[in-house]
């Protein structure tokens, strides 16, 4: 396997030690807050846990679903939650593709979110199943029909989270080598001897050599042209569930485009709030400026843009049809029932994030940080607008007079306090499993780092 | 799929001998599988006891359908009330459904909707276990075993034709049928059910539920390879030219599915009975 | 809009089997007549012809009686009664209506004659048919996937095979420790 990107060799490695102090202080150490956040948020996850098991008793119903409402919040969470881990990819892959020396404490965090997210994501098949028990069917062959996008779904999802699980772990081998290092050095204990082991598996034979670290960012470089595609396959064939049907609504050749877009929209919005949390946490506020912040702001809000553009085509283009169906629902959202959320979305999730971008006095890191929140709260609502709508207006009696029997904001769908549980705790499972993982991780990834530093400074650049 | 197609196709092929001389003709139905082997005048009385129709060593002998009469449906729901009761649902779970319909003039007419059972089904593909399939018969049913419940198929109908159990389903006594795709009684708590045209009642000669209780008649059920169909008045007509003479026509055509349910238009109207007179 | 379902092809019923049953209408009724039917020969195509020969009680031809024709349907319960044709009786007092089978097997047919007041004379015939019309109506389409279906499905799971691979792959090479590669 020849490597796909030209890597120069790598110049002579220079060991930042005031950076691995500051990085490797929380892995080595518990930091005092560690625990009882770990507490509370795993209190909300086994709500969420307790809420789901309900539902298993009482069957969909309890979750607000009914024949009027087929789809609803369980699917638009499947679609946000995996959305939303797309900024690994992009912060991670595009960046280091285009060799953005700043892309580089930024890495591990995007890395690490995408991690997290896209389980969490896929969770979501779970609650959303009737019949859960049975979903081994999905993996055994015998059962297998390959003509329908469900079953692609399935299969692109779990290849994209093997791709981001070696995409997190490739990265990972120097600076787990350097944290074996550090442990070496410490007094033997059982949760040191613990540690050693679980490093050495991660290390495996990787010793460093120069030969060794080409080869290894050689394999980087592949993965990262790699997951690209992977990443937009993934939405995509997500939406074909949707619109391989002839439901108005759903029945949209934008949806791929469309799907792909708001997840690297919301993604980016997603990674921005990890940096930022963690940047707090872990005390990196010299290694993460608002530089930073600006930079990935700007690449949110490019998505963005494009995003606010195929809503405004996609709505334009069916409702001007004034065919009954595709009318009659472009109407219901702009004017009719689903009116508020939309307007959200545009609002929180379209203009103010760009307008925040555009003035120059609130394009700060607090500035960048509540667009991030306002995304990745608008574009959840997004989602529910692109699922519920078409899932739940009558489609026999769309063209006649007689369909006013669908009420309420989400139609014919009603949030539940299931569902509302699962997903609360399927959002504070994002920062518990970040906690977890930051506290075997690195949460910056300090060979990366240094090897950055160590090629800017050979280049005479500013890293 | 493909067999069923095949099977047609060797069936019509014994059946295309042009030649006049029964003899031969005769010969080529017997050697197609299609004969009874029965050659010769039977004459005298017989007994009009119901008894099995022909069956042929080959292939599927019945392709159901139905037509439903728009002009003769007083919206009474009779249909809807016996679906439910035969098969134990619940009252949201209209297998059979009566849709208040509006015509151009702003009035408004009955609708009952079952099954489409479409040749072309859209909900069988999306199904990503296969729980969904077409019998030789032209029935698409689900397997509740395999079923897990993703929903996609609801998603796909254009008919809102499935229905899913998102609750315990209606307890339901022993039946005389096995639980099965033909008889899926009772429900399955989270997955998708729908109208099966009451298949494990129709190889006895049975209709469904839904037209045996049509007061109006509205409901023919029929077989598309004896081009004869029977409503729950006993009266029978021959599809083709009940189509032919009636406009019979197929909801959302549009939609590519080629539905086994033929309607004939109208609210009120007389019935063009005289139809076998151009015959 | 409607979806024409068409009748082709040929049909052949067995036998010029005929009967002549005498079925008094309505017992104890006054002049009964009687009812002769018969199956002509198979006509290729256009089925076969179905006659009546419809005689006053006192043997006499009775004209213009209208002849309603009909067959069991014995693929439903209760066997229900399909028309298949009426016909008014000429001079010589027959009438006559082409069938065309749908189906085959023994086939009972009914015909029946209103004689005037409560008289009504019915007879019945009882055939085998061999050959039934081919009915062009049920086709099991088929979608537009094909075989093009079949290879884009099959390169697709090679895709995703290959990914797997790949990834499984790039761990291993990085994981090999300082040994050369074997392609390198």
């Amino acid at each position: 396997m020849t490597d796909v990107i030209a890597t120069p060799a790598p110049v002579e490695h220079r060991v930042d030690h005031e950076l691995r102090s500051a990085v490797l202080r929380p892995v080595l150490e518990t930091p005092r807050w560690w625990w009882p956040s770990i507490l509370v948020l795993g209190a909300v996850v086994v709500l969420g846990i307790i809420a789901w098991i309900f539902q298993l008793a009482h069957g969909l119903g309890s979750a607000g679903y009914n024949n009027g409402a087929f789809w609803g919040i369980y699917e638009s969470n499947l679609v946000a939650f995996i959305g939303v881990s797309y900024g690994g990819a992009v912060v991670s892959a595009i960046l280091r593709l285009t060799h953005q020396g700043w892309r580089a404490p930024l890495t591990r965090i995007a890395e690490a979110t995408a991690l997290v997210t896209l389980p969490i994501g896929m969770i979501f098949i779970i609650p959303h199943l009737g019949n859960p028990g049975k979903i081994w069917e999905l993996i055994w062959l015998p059962y297998w029909n390959l003509s329908s996008p469900i079953l692609w779904d399935f299969f692109a999802v779990s290849t994209y989270l093997m791709a981001t699980i070696v995409f997190f772990y490739l990265p990972l081998v120097p600076d787990a080598q350097v944290v074996l290092t550090q442990l070496d050095a410490e007094a033997p204990s059982t949760r040191v001897r613990v540690r050693q082991t679980l490093y050495r598996v991660l290390v495996g034979r990787f010793g460093g050599t120069p030969t060794e670290r080409r080869r290894l960012n050689g394999s980087i470089g592949l993965l990262a042209i790699m997951i690209i595609p992977m990443a937009v396959s993934v939405h995509s064939v997500l939406s074909f569930a949707f619109a391989s049907s002839s439901r108005p609504g759903y029945m949209e050749t934008i949806f791929p485009v469309y799907f792909v877009v708001a997840a690297l929209y919301s993604g980016v919005a997603l990674v921005v709030l990890s940096v930022a949390a963690v940047r707090k946490l872990y005390h990196l506020e010299s290694y993460i400026s608002s530089r930073h912040f600006v930079r990935l702001g700007f690449l949110m809000i490019a998505f963005g843009a494009a995003y606010l553009y195929l809503t405004f085509t996609e709505y334009l283009i069916d409702g001007y049809s004034n065919t009954a169906g595709p009318a009659a629902w472009v109407y219901q959202i702009i004017a009719g029932r689903y009116w508020v959320p939309f307007w959200f979305y545009f609002v929180a999730g379209g203009l103010v994030p760009i307008l925040i971008m555009a003035i120059k006095p609130l394009r700060t890191m607090t500035g960048v940080t509540v667009a991030s929140v306002l995304v990745v709260l608008s574009l959840w609502v997004k989602r529910l607008v692109i699922v519920i709508p078409p899932a739940t207006e009558p489609i026999v009696r769309a063209a006649t007079k007689g369909s006013g029997a669908v009420s309420g904001l989400w139609g014919t769908f009603h949030f539940t306090w299931v569902p509302i549980s699962i997903t609360v705790a399927a959002t504070a499972a994002i920062p518990l499993l970040l906690l977890i993982v930051f506290r075997f991780v690195p949460a910056l990834s300090v060979t990366e780092m240094e090897e950055v530093a160590a090629e800017s400074s050979h280049q005479g650049g500013r890293p | 799929m493909s067999e069923t197609t095949s099977e047609m196709a060797s069936a019509a092929g014994t059946t295309t001998p042009v030649t006049i001389q029964r003899r031969s003709v005769l010969r080529a139905a017997a050697l197609g599988g299609i004969g009874l082997g029965v050659l010769g005048a039977v004459g005298g009385t017989v007994a009009l006891a119901a008894e099995p129709s022909s069956t042929t060593s080959s292939g599927p002998t019945k392709q159901w359908c139905m037509v439903i009469d728009l002009r003769m449906c007083n919206g009474c729901q009779l249909c809807t009330v016996a679906c439910q009761t035969a098969h134990f649902l619940h009252e949201d779970q209209t297998w059979m459904k009566v849709y208040t319909m509006t015509n151009a003039a702003g009035e408004e007419y009955p609708m009952p909707r079952p099954c489409m059972q479409c040749e072309d089904p859209a909900c069988v593909p999306v199904c990503p276990v296969g729980a969904n399939f077409r019998t030789p018969e032209g029935l698409v049913l689900v397997d509740q075993s395999k079923c897990i419940g993703t929903r996609i198929c609801m998603n796909a109908c254009p008919y809102e034709a499935r229905y899913f159990n998102w609750g315990a389903p209606e307890p339901a006594p022993k039946q005389p049928f096995a639980q099965s795709p033909e008889w899926p009684v009772p429900q399955v708590q989270g997955t998708v059910g729908k109208c099966i045209d009451c298949a494990a009642m129709l190889p006895t000669g049975q209709i469904p539920e839904c037209a045996t209780h049509c007061a109006m008649g509205v409901i023919y059920f029929g077989d598309l390879t004896s081009d004869t169909a029977v409503n729950g008045q006993g009266q029978t007509i021959k599809i083709s030219s009940f189509l032919a003479d009636n406009n019979g026509m197929v909801f959302k055509e549009e939609y590519g599915t080629h539905p086994r349910v033929y309607y004939i238009p109208g609210h009120g109207q007389d019935l063009v009975s005289d139809h076998d007179a151009a015959s | 809009m409607s979806r024409r379902v068409q009748l082709l092809g040929s049909l052949v019923v067995a036998g010029t089997a005929s009967l002549a049953l005498f079925l008094g209408g309505v017992a104890g009724a006054a002049g009964a007549g009687s009812l002769a039917l018969r199956a002509g020969s198979p006509t290729h195509g256009v089925g076969t012809e179905l006659t009546a020969v419809v005689d006053s009680a006192a043997g006499a031809p009775v004209a213009n009686a209208v002849v309603t024709f009909a067959v069991h349907v014995e693929e439903f319960a209760g066997a229900p009664l399909l028309t298949v044709g009426t016909a008014t009786t000429d001079a010589a007092g027959v009438a006559h209506v082409t069938y065309q089978p749908t189906w085959a097997g023994p086939t009972h047919f009914v015909a029946s004659a209103a004689l005037g007041g409560a008289t009504v004379a019915q007879g019945t015939l009882t055939a085998t048919v061999t050959q039934t019309d081919p009915f062009a109506g049920p086709v099991n389409a088929t979608r537009t996937d094909g075989l093009i279906g079949r290879w884009t499905v099959a390169v697709l799971l090679a895709l995703v095979a290959a990914m797997w691979i790949i990834l499984l792959a790039l761990v291993v090479r990085v994981q090999q420790g300082p040994t050369r590669p074997l392609e390198s």
